[in-house]
């Protein structure tokens, strides 16, 4: 349901141009200020669930948003400077040696998960493998130093830092081949959004970039970047909004009956991933505090997490189709749940 | 010269975003929703941020007149501005006693058993140290935490349920990379007869620390209230 409104909202019509007169965003303004004014006087945001979603939506937003940004930077150094015959050796390799290639790549490119989808979608889109494209997305977020180095620490203290990194990192690893290998035979055409024209360098030209001829390199820099930048920005902040909402909401307390199975343990903190949107670089940290949990239900909570939560879940509705989102999910939640029994056997 | 209005309207959002990062930086409310661990993230915004509003500046001069945006795209740009827009209507919100109900998962000591390692400061022990010592002696041991120690804790008041050996506990958050991941941590203290205060006020206690059972207890010698901190996380 939820991908189906993100794809619904990012793929909604283009409707005809309309001129918007200027008296419309004074008053707009208007608006806004008095209902700050009157915001502020009455106290309405005192109100405790008020103030937990302040703090959690704008920490997620500052936290994440520059993260976008360099993605959408990246993105557009790989659209304007790399040159195309680079990519088109890249995607004449055989599939076997992209694959693993571009789900180790991570390691040597460290990008937070809102930093990996628009860079996936723009190799893709470049006439990399989709396997491999996909494989970078969903296995840079957690295989990258800066991650399996905080989820060391975070379980240090506890004498398990080698068997949740390994644990953490191989399960990322196994799951970025499955997802390659299952949803990357597809074809780019078929995976991403039909918003995103990879055959034309200027598909953006609905808002209105790159299809001035007369662009230098920079300033069609420039314009690739903004446009990535404020395309997957808004999903991020409707996604925070959606996290946000929900820590304000809903107790933790509400899974900790789910904590004697190990099944049931899982999934239960799947969902907890799913909600609260972390970032890959802190939630091993949180992890840690679910000590009731069997720890393979932690380690669920680590994999799942960075590969699909709410915020990702409206990236990913903004750069790839929907049919492409559901196969996602069908493959992730059950190796995911998978991976973390057989790590919990392992362990005990 | 006209300029291009989707253009000009990406510029405006880009130099707001930019300078938004620059008050968080300058006023340090960026402590209330960024974690000791990616504080750098907020200068490298800043700094980010204005180097695409100059790019995208220098793309403005040869943009045709006849780009306009459309509704859907209207709306995403306008986007940009709710997270603005919203630390205006709720300017300095906190993570209290309700956050912390919510966040923990039921006992006294919300982050049991969990503990990150941390530097050995003889002598300095905070919430952290406190709830692990409850759990390990071991860990209890190592840190230094024991009956009889001296301590001063700073935090807020919150009443979590099964605290029947003390007033009330005083609680502080622990963040990693910014508030969204934020860990309440609680020590029971025990203020006496009438001693008892309400939620979310903010205090600093110094006392004794005593074990009731497993638990750590601060028996408190000097209650005092206090303003929040400007880094109201540990």
């Amino acid at each position: 349901m939820l991908w189906g409104s993100a794809r619904s909202m990012a793929a909604t019509e283009v409707l005809a141009p309309r001129r918007r007169s200027s008296l419309g965003g004074w008053g707009a303004a208007a608006v806004l200020i008095a209902l700050i004014l009157v915001f502020r006087t009455l106290g309405l945001g005192q109100h405790p669930n008020a103030q937990t979603f302040a703090v959690v939506f704008t920490a997620i937003v500052v936290e994440a948003l520059p993260f976008v940004l360099l993605g959408a930077l990246t993105s557009a150094l790989l659209e304007v400077y790399v040159p195309e015959r680079v990519f088109e050796r890249v995607g004449r390799l055989p599939v076997a040696l992209q694959l693993p290639a571009a789900a180790v790549g991570g390691f040597a490119f460290p990008v937070c998960e809102c930093g990996s989808v628009p860079v996936a979608r723009r190799l893709i889109a470049k006439g990399m493998h989709p396997a491999a494209g996909l494989a970078f997305m969903i296995a840079a977020p957690v295989f990258n130093p800066v991650v399996l180095a905080s989820t060391w620490v975070a379980y240090k203290a506890r004498g398990l830092s080698v068997q949740m990194m390994l644990g953490r990192g191989g399960l990322a690893l196994l799951l970025a081949l499955v997802v390659g290998w299952g949803l990357g035979s597809q074809g780019a055409r078929r995976i991403l959004h039909p918003g995103y024209d990879e055959s034309d360098p200027c598909h953006h030209d609905q808002r209105g970039a790159c299809c001035t001829p007369s662009y230098s390199r920079g300033q069609s820099f420039a314009a690739h970047l903004t446009d990535d930048f404020f395309y997957m920005g808004r999903f991020l902040i409707l996604g925070a909004a959606l996290a946000a909402t929900m820590q304000a909401v809903l107790p933790q307390s509400l899974v900790i009956g789910a904590a004697s199975s190990p099944l049931v343990g899982s999934l239960a903190l799947m969902a907890v991933a799913f909600v609260s949107s972390l970032c890959s670089e802190a939630d091993a940290f949180v992890a840690v505090s679910f000590t009731p949990f069997p720890l393979g239900s932690q380690l669920a909570f680590l994999v799942f997490g960075p590969v699909l939560d709410l915020k990702l879940s409206l990236l990913y509705g903004a750069a790839f189709r929907k049919q492409m989102l559901v196969s996602l999910a069908a493959v992730v939640i059950p190796v995911t749940l998978a991976g973390s029994l057989w790590f919990e056997v392992l362990v005990r | 010269m006209r300029a291009s209005g989707p253009r000009l309207l990406r510029l405006l959002l880009l130099v707001i975003w930019a300078l938004f990062f620059l008050w968080l930086l300058a006023s340090g409310e960026m402590y209330r929703y960024i974690g000791p661990r990616t504080r750098w993230v907020v200068p490298l915004g800043a700094v980010i941020l204005a180097l695409s509003a100059v790019a995208q500046a220098r793309t403005l001069r040869n943009a045709s007149t006849h780009e306009r945006l459309d509704r859907k795209e209207r709306v995403g740009l306008l986007s940009f501005l709710v997270p603005i827009a919203l630390v205006a209507l709720i300017p300095k919100p906190t993570l209290g006693s309700e956050a912390a109900a919510r966040k923990s998962t039921g006992s006294l000591v919300s982050a049991a058993g969990a503990f990150t390692p941390l530097p050995q400061q003889t002598g300095k022990v905070s919430f952290q140290e406190i709830n692990y010592a409850s759990e390990s002696d071991e860990y209890a041991a190592v840190v230094g935490v024991a009956e009889g120690m001296r301590v001063k804790l700073t935090g807020f008041v919150t009443h979590p349920p099964g605290a029947t050996q003390a007033t009330f506990a005083l609680t502080r958050f622990a963040t990693f990379c910014c508030a969204a991941d934020a860990v309440p941590h609680s020590v029971a203290v025990d203020a006496g007869d009438g001693g008892d205060r309400p939620d979310d006020t903010w205090l600093s206690i110094s006392g004794v620390l005593e074990k009731r059972g497993r638990t750590f207890v601060l028996d408190a010698q000097h209650v005092k209230e206090v303003d929040e901190p400007e880094n109201p996380y540990i």
